[in-house]
């Protein structure tokens, strides 16, 4: 096998209008700027793709990357990112999994793939290390993604397809590897708008090895360390998976429940991690090389399947007054088979049941009961009946027929399981992530109601953590590794571990700056940089990851995004949940107003020139 | 003189207008046998409107119940809550209090009050045929072209009946002084909008071009004044000028102008005021191109007779075409320049037209897009 | 004065206290003396690694110090991350 020292800096740029392709090198100036995985294909694309374009148009791009630490071992490091302008929400989207594909393409010798233009018939890729093959995907087309996968997967060790749901231009239609999801944003809606079925990559022709493989193992011991020293990383996740959070997040009122009227419920435990654990017998079923175990497998109706994981089970489950984790588990293989991200899929549902109960809508779906769900899933993915006004989300639906104040999404993209009205840090957080609606640019409901370390209802210093947040998810997600490798990284260093929680929450609430630059999140460009062979810091590090939020940011803006953008359904700034007697909701305005001074936004949300020079972003 | 068409016009409220008008609210309700009136506001309603509001109550004897739990959007949620509490305080009267969504709220809360017993769903095939709860409206400078009209826009779906009309408007200058720079230019620019579209239609009536004529009339004159100087007297001009331009609006079918621009507004977020403020003279241009005649009345109203009996006749269309941009141009701040400028995609523009025609299927989409297209970019005309 | 007071384990710690016949639905109901602070319910329960838990009333959190009244229902979990 032959090897590839640090990174091949090669990407691969497909044509499908001309079934051709060309071999991008990346310089080195774009990997110290841009790391590799999320933000080197923002950059790849904003380089080559204009402003007002349309998502399932011919002159979207979609680009897959995988990081530097992919195939080198170092823990949880098997995840990979796709990055296009999403057709959910008009603007840039990026989506991350751990499934096969993104080592396949790695150990093929390339970095990433970037696909533009149609194919004028479904069609498939396979990927060596020559190169692109075009394939007629006729006989796949129309095929569920497990089914479409065993077929292309003859031809490597590794694919993403889409389902049903991305051939139909459903606008959360997701990409499947493995199985694992590139959930959010209807990625695979922009697939199928070009007529690509799938991506399959050989794989294992060349061995990934760190520049610096000395450094880089001790730093790779020093992870793994921390990973299995970390209560998070090493109890939590590996008994329950994240399904873990349902009783915390019920505990805290930020379940959501009845589409987010309320925020516990006294049966939540039902569809707990714990309960999971016992009813249906689970075991680790994970991404590869995984060190944390979150990803859990169990019986479900006699069958062993994928436990769900806790997005799809708050959101199909609380969030529709539904304790059934046989009926959520047959929901979730639905939409995994035909391609739709549960998040999305779920909380159109909730709409679509509230819709019905105010007559602003005409279904048979109510609350608290599972008729009609699954046949509904199956028509949305097939755009068949009312699944045809479904599979636009709730953005769309409620332009069409009314319930905004109910319809639960930011810029289009639907909520995740997360009730920002008992995590303030969190609403500031939903309202202004770059792709919308997303618990993963910065958890800040994991600071403040899972470990206590800030005042959850209170906007001091919520501003400085979102913004510190943002430039390390993003810059992780350029690695690429998985984020919840920030519990051990940053929570076991010896400052942070050892110092009481009280002080903890003190600290972080009141002098939140002064406590991030406590933090020692150096593990993350030391694994880099012994790889590529360059240096890193935490300091270029974290400015790397500012860089690539911002460039997202503008071109963002450049898709008409500007602060009445950056809100929260009114359901969140005006309504209280039910069980809160004083009726709390998140205050958004004056936290929005400090981000924006933070981050080098004008009073409208828009980069500052000066903000986009400094990260030497220049402006088309 | 042109000869009389025949047509047909309704005004319902009485409007009270001026210094202490507030003050005659509890009379006029006790006219209407109502004393127990819900008082419906901004969750954001300032202390200052607040305590205005109930001194002005004070001598009466008459007591309110305030719901100030209405935000940006003018939901079925609210409309239902509002409703409830009305039931549960035994009121027999609905004041808003506030333009925009707590009018729309008010209106739906009337409805469910007065159409569905069980207060269950509002739905947008109810049949509205019948004397509602006495409603009150009390501007506070931010309206935004429903208020004052047999129509409201509750949860995108519109209701038109003439049981919607308030019964009571109460232009107080103490209140209208203090809305905003921004909305006082967007309630001007819907003003515009109403009024223009309203008298330029070729089913107009004399009486909806007397609204339109006179609420053109007010705001050309204070705008400036008004906004830039907040005279007291100038706000309370364009306060009357907003509720005429309503008036006239609501006697005529909604223009293609106001469809498209609220079309955008919930596609995109962008506010309706400001792009009919971009929307309105292109549309002129364009029906002047058209050998539509644009009315000369425009030039007599924005400009007044001295400016109108001195321009030859052949000149006036497209001299009131002039003067209405440059009353525009005295709120660039708050107009776009373009489309374009907004960063709205190009692709967008199919949508949009689509989004409008199906909100309202009198006007054809082609037309629609003729307009997005010749306001999309500035340096392209 | 005795004021009763349910307890609710989550992620197992309902096991390692070896509760017997332990109902997440009704959770552990216990007797103590008015004023008594959630620590010391927990010390006699023998609870192991306390400050590593989280504790919640009503949707907030609490803390160990915090005095418990008649009626509280507590919940008892180990903190996750996201997902």
């Amino acid at each position: 096998m032959q090897e590839i020292i640090g990174t091949s800096n090669k990407v691969l740029e497909v044509d499908l209008s001309n079934k051709s392709f060309d071999i991008i090198t990346i310089t080195d100036k774009e990997r110290v700027e841009y790391l590799g995985g999320k933000g080197l294909g923002l950059k790849l694309i904003y380089d080559r793709m204009d402003a007002g374009v349309d998502p399932l148009g011919e002159e979207n791009i979609i680009a897959f990357m995988g990081g530097v630490l992919m195939g080198t071992g170092a823990p949880c490091s098997g995840r990979f990112d796709a990055i296009t302008k999403s057709p959910l929400t008009g603007i840039m989207a990026s989506s991350s999994c751990g499934g096969p594909f993104g080592m396949a393409l790695k150990t093929s010798g390339w970095d990433g793939i970037v696909v533009k233009g149609v194919a004028k018939t479904p069609t498939y890729l396979a990927v060596d290390s020559k190169g692109v093959t075009f394939k007629n995907a006729k006989t796949i087309w129309g095929k569920d993604t497990q089914a479409s996968q065993k077929v292309i997967d003859k031809e490597g060790t590794g694919s993403v397809v889409i389902g049903p749901a991305g051939e139909n231009l459903v606008k959360f239609a997701n990409i499947c590897s493995g199985q694992r999801y590139l959930g959010r944003g209807g990625l695979g809606a922009v697939m199928g708008s070009k007529n690509l079925k799938g991506i399959v990559a050989k794989g294992k022709e060349f061995k990934i090895i760190p520049k610096e493989k000395e450094k880089f193992d001790k730093y790779k011991k020093k992870a793994i360390k921390y990973i299995n020293n970390n209560d998070l990383t090493s109890e939590a996740y590996r008994k329950f998976g994240t399904n873990a959070n349902v009783n915390l997040a019920n505990a805290g009122g930020i379940l959501p429940v009845r589409n987010f009227t309320k925020g516990l419920h006294g049966e939540a435990h039902k569809i707990s991690g714990e309960t999971m654990a016992e009813v249906h017998d689970t075991k680790f079923h994970t991404c590869k090389p995984c060190t944390i175990l979150c990803g859990h497998k169990g019986t479900f109706g006699g069958k062993m399947k994928p436990v769900p994981e806790y997005e799809t089970i708050g959101l199909f489950g609380s969030n529709l007054e539904i304790f059934d984790t046989e009926a959520i588990s047959e929901w979730n293989d639905i939409c995994g088979e035909m391609g739709m991200d549960t998040i999305s899929a779920a909380g159109t549902i909730s709409w679509t049941m509230e819709a019905t109960e105010k007559g602003l809508f005409d279904s048979k779906l109510k609350f608290g009961s599972t008729d009609g769900i699954s046949e509904t899933l199956k028509n949305i993915a097939k755009r068949k009946g009312m699944g045809d006004d479904l599979a636009e989300g709730t953005k769309r639906l409620a332009q069409k027929y009314g319930g905004k104040d109910f319809a639960m999404n930011v810029k289009g993209m639907e909520l995740p399981a997360y009730d920002p009205r008992g995590s303030y840090g969190q609403g500031l957080s939903y309202a202004v992530a770059n792709r919308g609606a997303c618990h993963l640019t910065t958890s800040m409901f994991v600071l403040e109601v899972f470990l206590g370390m800030m005042q959850p209802y209170t906007k001091r210093g919520k501003h400085v953590y979102v913004d510190f947040g943002e430039n390390i998810s993003t810059a992780v997600n350029s690695l690429h590794t998985c984020l919840f490798t920030a519990f051990a990284y940053e929570l076991e260093p010896p400052l942070i571990k050892y110092t009481p929680t009280f002080l903890l929450n003190i600290m972080v609430t009141n002098m939140t700056a002064v406590a991030i630059k406590f933090m020692d999140i150096s593990l993350w460009p030391e694994l880099w940089s012994t790889i590529t062979g360059q240096k890193m810091n935490t300091s270029k590090f974290l400015k790397a990851g500012a860089r690539i939020n911002i460039l997202e940011r503008y071109m963002n803006t450049r898709e008409g995004i500007s602060k009445k953008d950056d809100t929260l359904p009114p359901r969140l700034l005006q309504e209280g949940r039910t069980f809160d007697s004083k009726k709390r909701t998140v205050p958004l305005e004056s936290m929005l107003k400090k981000y924006y001074k933070r981050k080098g936004y004008d009073s409208n949300g828009i980069p500052k020139d000066r903000t986009l020079k400094k990260y030497g972003i220049e402006k088309k | 003189m042109e000869k009389l068409k025949d047509y047909s016009f309704l005004c319902q409220p009485k409007i009270i207008s001026g210094k202490k008008s507030l003050e005659g609210i509890p009379l006029e309700l006790s006219d209407l046998n109502a004393s127990k009136p819900l008082v419906l506001a901004m969750n954001n309603i300032s202390d200052k409107h607040r305590k205005t509001f109930t001194k002005a109550f004070g001598d009466s004897n008459m007591s309110f119940t305030l719901f100030d739990g209405i935000g940006q959007y003018a939901g079925v949620t609210a409309a239902r809550e509002a409703a409830i509490l009305f039931r549960e305080r035994g009121c027999d009267a609905l004041i808003a209090l506030g333009d925009g969504p707590v009018m729309n709220i008010a209106k739906g809360a009337n409805i469910l009050l007065s159409m569905d017993k069980h207060l269950h769903k509002l739905t947008n095939d109810v049949e509205i045929n019948q004397h509602m709860k006495p409603l009150v409206y009390v501007p506070l400078g931010a309206a935004m072209g429903l208020e004052a009209t047999s129509k409201a826009d509750i949860d995108l779906n519109l209701y038109d009946s003439p049981f919607l009309y308030p019964d009571l408007i109460v232009i107080d200058d103490r209140l209208v002084i203090d809305a905003s720079v921004e909305d006082m230019n967007y309630s001007a620019l819907m003003a515009l909008t109403g009024s223009i579209e309203s008298s330029s239609l070729e089913l107009s009536n004399p009486m909806a071009d007397s609204y339109a004529h006179a609420s053109l009339a007010y705001i050309s004159e204070n705008i400036t004044k008004g906004i830039k100087k907040k005279k007291k007297n100038s706000c309370l001009a364009l306060a009357n000028g907003a509720v005429m331009g309503s008036i006239a609006y609501s006697n005529a079918p909604e223009g293609i102008v106001y469809t498209t621009s609220k079309a955008i507004e919930r596609l995109l977020g962008h506010s309706a005021a400001a792009v009919a403020g971009l929307l309105l003279p292109h549309w002129l241009e364009l029906k002047s191109a058209d050998k539509k005649p644009v009315r000369d009345v425009l030039m007599l109203a924005l400009g007044g007779f001295d400016v109108y009996s001195s321009t030859p006749k052949k000149e006036r269309p497209h001299g009131g075409v002039n003067l209405l941009e440059d009353l525009i141009h005295n709120m660039d701040d708050y107009v776009p320049l373009d489309l374009k400028s907004l960063n709205i995609p190009q692709y967008k523009l199919k949508e949009i037209a689509q989004y409008a025609t199906e909100t309202n299927s009198t006007i054809k989409k082609k037309d629609i897009l003729t307009l997005l297209e010749r306001a999309y970019d500035r340096e392209e005309i | 004065m005795n004021i009763d007071v349910t307890l609710r384990f989550f992620s197992g710690i309902d096991k390692d206290l070896n509760i017997k016949d332990y109902d997440p639905s009704k959770g552990l109901t216990v007797t103590v003396p008015k004023g008594t602070r959630l620590k010391k319910i927990l010390k006699e329960l023998k609870m192991p690694k306390m400050s590593s838990n989280a504790y919640f009333k009503e949707g907030e959190r609490m803390g160990l110090w915090s005095k418990v009244h008649d009626g509280d229902d507590i919940s008892v979990l180990r903190p996750s991350g996201g997902g």
